[in-house]
C-alpha cells in the first residue's frame, strides 16, 4: 500500500519545513501498536543521516542509498536529523521516503517532500564607472538577491582597493570615547574579579574601529551573556556598560544615532546591511574601488560573494555613504 | 554547586541509591526544565517484615555525594500518606537520609533533585523552530524529541521532560522600517546630520537641513519625535509582543523575549531587531516526540505601529 499522506489515525509522520539550506532537519515517525519489523529510510535531495533517535540497529546499504532500521527501545517511535547543503540553487527539493514492513510482511509507504531555501547575490549590472557628487548617486551597481531568505550584507576591502572606507569621523569619536571609558571600567574590575581576568582581557584588545556604538553593544551583549554566568561579575560589568554610554555618550548619540542605523540598516525587504554606517571617502580625481560583498542568512551561514571593482569619479574630496552606490533588489522564487 | 552533565553520571547516582535498600523498586526521573531540576524518584515497596528487618540493620541509612544536590524529600504512602521530615543531614561533603523513619511504611519514595547542566538537557532532546517563514508568512514551524531514549531508559521506568523550552527567533526589524513612514525615518537621518555637522563653514546645508526639518515636523503633529520613538518602544516590550503571537498543538507559550542583538542590561530605549518567543512542551517515553506551530500576527503588529504615525 503506498500512503502519501502523512498523517494517518496511527500514524504521524513529520519532517520539518521551511528549511534553510545548510540547516540540519529534524524527522520522526510515531505509531500505535505493534513496532514494524523494520523500516526503510530512502533520501533524495538530502544530503545524510546525521542522527538516528531510537534505533538499536540500524545498516546502510550504501549502492542504493538506503538505510535499514529495526528493533526500537522505546515502542512506537523512530526520530533522526537530517543534513543539508548550501547549493547555488535559490530553492531545491528533498524528499524522505519511509517503507514501513510489518512483521506480517505487508509494507506501508510514507513520502515527504520539502522545499530547501537559499538566497544568493547576483551581480546585475556593473556600471564602468561611478561619478560621486552632491546629488544622488545616479548609475548604481545593481545586485539582486535571488531566493526568499532574509540576508545580511557585508562589505570587506579587497587588497586593490585604493577608495578610504571607514565609518564617520563623528561616530568613531564617540566610539573610542566610549571604549576608552570602557577600558578604565575593565581595569578597575581585574582588582576586583581576578577569576574573569581571561574574558575581560577581551575587552582590553582594541576592536575594529570601524563600528559604531550600537555594533559594538550588539557583539559583545551577546558573548557577554553567554560567557558570563556569574550574576554579580555579570552586574558589575552591565554597570561599567552603562557608565561608558551616560558618561561619554550624549543623549542624542544614545537614541538618534542608533535609530538611524537602524533604519538605516534595511536594503530590502529580508536584506540587511551589516554595517550601514560605512562611508566611502573619494578624493579629488578619483580612485578604485575594489570590494566584495558577502551574503549571510539568520544561520550565519555564508552563501556566496560578489567581487566589485569599478572606478570612482570625484570633482572634489566627497564622502558619500557606501550602501548608497547600491541598487539591492530582490526576485522571489515560488 | 557542580550540575548533573550526563545520562551516565545520573545512573551512577541512582543504581548508589537504588541498590541499597531491599524491596520493589520504580525509578522515574523527571525534569523540570523552568527550574533546571531533574528529579530522580524511587518509590519503595518493602511490605515484608523480614525485609524491613534486614533493611533496618544493614541500610538504615543512604549516603550520596551532597555536591550535586539540591534537595531530598522522603514520602510515605502507604498504609497513610505522610511527608517525612528532619531525616536528612550533612555530614563531611556527604547527604545522609536516614531510612528508618521510611521503613515504618509499607510503599514510600525518595525524590532526589538535582540541577541540571542546561547542555545536559540539551543532549536529552533534539528541538528545533524553523530560522524564518518561508511558506506561510506567519507560522514558524516548532519540533521537539527524544535523542536518546535508550540511555534513558537503562536507568529509569518512567521520564517526564516537563516544558523543555524551544525559541522561534522572529526578525521584527522589517516589520518596523515598512511601517515607520519615510518621513520620520527622513526626520531622523537630518537630526542626526545636524548633530553631526561640527563644520562651522557649512552654515547653508545647515540652514537647509533645518527648513527641510520643520516642514517635516509639521507632518508629526503636536507630538514629539522622541514621544513617538517612546510610544514605539512600548510596542516593542517583551510582553506587549506576547499580544502578536499564540502557539498551536503541542506547544504552549511561555513568554517573548528581546533578541540578543541588543544588550538588554542597558534599560534604555531601544528597538530590537528580532523577539525571541518562547513555547514549550512535554516530552516522556509514551510521546517521544512533539510539534507545534507558532503564530505571529504580523499584520496585527503592522497595523499598531502604522497607527502610531497617523
Amino acid at each position: 500500500m503506498v500512503c502519501s499522506n502523512e498523517h494517518t489515525e496511527d500514524i504521524d509522520f513529520f519532517l520539518g519545513e521551511d528549511i534553510i539550506q545548510g540547516e540540519n532537519i529534524p524527522f520522526y515517525l510515531l505509531w500505535k501498536g505493534a513496532d514494524p519489523k523494520e523500516i526503510t529510510l530512502e533520501l533524495s535531495g538530502f544530503k545524510s543521516i546525521v542522527e538516528l533517535h531510537n534505533a538499536i540497529k540500524s545498516r546502510t546499504v550504501v549502492k542504493e542509498g538506503k538505510t535499514v532500521v529495526s528493533g526500537f527501545y522505546v515502542p512506537g517511535y523512530l526520530g533522526g536529523l537530517l543534513s543539508t547543503e548550501i547549493t547555488n540553487i535559490p530553492i531545491n527539493y528533498g524528499s524522505l521516503t519511509l517503507n514501513i514492513l510489518e512483521k506480517n510482511g505487508s509494507i506501508k509507504s510514507l513520502n515527504a517532500i520539502r522545499k530547501m531555501y537559499t538566497t544568493r547575490l547576483d551581480l546585475k549590472e556593473f556600471p564602468e564607472d561611478i561619478s560621486i557628487g552632491d546629488s544622488k548617486v545616479e548609475n548604481k551597481i545593481s545586485i539582486e538577491l535571488k531566493g526568499n531568505t532574509t540576508v545580511f550584507l557585508g562589505i570587506e576591502e579587497m587588497e586593490k582597493n585604493e577608495c578610504e572606507i571607514d565609518i564617520p569621523s563623528e561616530v568613531k569619536a564617540i566610539f573610542i570615547k566610549f571604549y576608552e571609558s570602557i577600558q578604565k571600567g575593565v581595569n578597575e574590575l581585574k582588582e576586583d574579579f581576578p577569576e574573569h581576568q581571561e574574558t575581560l582581557e577581551l575587552f582590553l584588545v582594541i576592536p575594529d574601529t570601524k563600528v559604531s556604538v550600537t555594533q559594538f553593544i550588539e557583539k559583545y551583549g551577546e558573548k557577554i551573556k553567554e560567557s558570563f554566568k556569574d550574576e554579580i561579575f555579570l552586574d558589575a560589568f552591565s554597570t561599567i556598560f552603562i557608565t561608558a554610554l551616560f558618561e561619554q555618550v550624549g543623549i542624542e548619540d544614545r537614541i538618534l544615532k542608533p535609530l538611524n542605523e537602524y533604519f538605516e540598516s534595511n536594503a530590502d525587504d529580508k536584506a540587511y546591511f551589516l554595517n550601514p554606517l560605512l562611508q566611502i571617502r573619494v578624493p579629488a580625481g578619483g580612485c578604485l574601488m575594489a570590494i566584495k560583498i558577502k551574503a549571510n542568512d539568520l544561520l550565519k551561514q555564508e552563501s556566496n560573494e560578489v567581487e566589485i571593482k569599478v572606478p570612482l569619479k570625484a570633482n572634489e574630496e566627497t564622502y558619500k555613504p557606501l550602501k548608497d552606490l547600491f541598487l539591492i533588489t530582490r526576485n522571489i522564487y515560488e | 554547586m557542580s550540575k548533573i552533565q550526563d545520562t551516565k553520571q545520573l545512573i551512577e547516582i541512582i543504581r548508589t541509591v537504588s541498590e541499597s535498600i531491599r524491596g520493589e523498586k520504580k525509578n522515574s526521573l523527571r525534569i523540570e526544565c523552568m527550574n533546571g531540576l531533574g528529579i530522580y524518584g524511587t518509590h519503595i515497596k518493602v511490605d515484608n517484615k523480614f525485609s524491613k528487618w534486614v533493611n533496618g540493620l544493614t541500610h538504615g541509612s543512604i549516603e550520596v555525594p551532597e555536591s550535586q544536590v539540591y534537595e531530598v524529600r522522603t514520602t510515605g504512602f502507604s498504609p497513610y500518606p505522610q511527608t517525612i521530615k528532619g531525616n536528612v543531614w550533612r555530614f563531611d561533603g556527604k547527604l545522609i537520609v536516614d531510612l528508618k523513619p521510611a521503613l515504618e511504611f509499607d510503599l514510600f519514595s525518595i525524590e532526589i533533585s538535582y540541577r541540571m547542566d542546561d547542555e545536559f538537557l540539551n543532549s536529552l532532546v533534539r528541538a528545533r523552530s524553523s530560522p524564518e517563514p518561508l511558506g506561510d508568512q506567519v507560522k514558524y514551524e516548532l519540533s521537539a524529541q527524544l535523542r536518546n531514549p535508550e540511555g534513558l531508559e537503562m536507568g529509569f521506568s518512567e521520564v517526564e521532560i516537563e516544558e523543555f523550552p524551544v525559541t522561534a527567533r522572529v526578525h521584527i526589524a522589517d516589520r518596523i522600517n515598512m511601517n515607520v513612514p519615510d518621513y520620520v525615518k527622513e526626520l531622523l537621518s537630518i537630526e542626526t546630520d545636524l548633530l553631526g555637522d561640527r563644520n562651522p563653514h557649512a552654515s547653508v546645508r545647515m540652514v537647509e537641513l533645518q527648513r527641510k526639518k520643520t516642514q517635516l515636523l509639521r507632518k508629526l503633529g503636536k507630538i514629539s519625535l522622541s514621544d513617538k520613538i517612546k510610544d514605539l518602544s512600548l510596542i516593542l516590550t517583551p510582553t506587549h509582543f506576547s499580544n502578536y503571537v499564540k502557539t498551536i498543538e503541542d506547544f504552549k507559550l511561555h513568554q517573548c523575549e528581546r533578541g540578543p542583538e541588543f544588550f538588554q542590561a542597558l534599560g534604555m530605549l531601544q528597538l530590537p531587531k528580532s523577539m525571541n518567543v518562547i513555547s514549550r512542551t512535554d516530552l516522556n517515553f509514551k510521546k517521544p516526540a512533539a510539534k507545534g506551530t507558532m503564530i505571529y500576527e504580523s499584520k496585527k503588529f503592522d497595523k499598531e505601529i502604522s497607527n502610531l504615525f497617523k
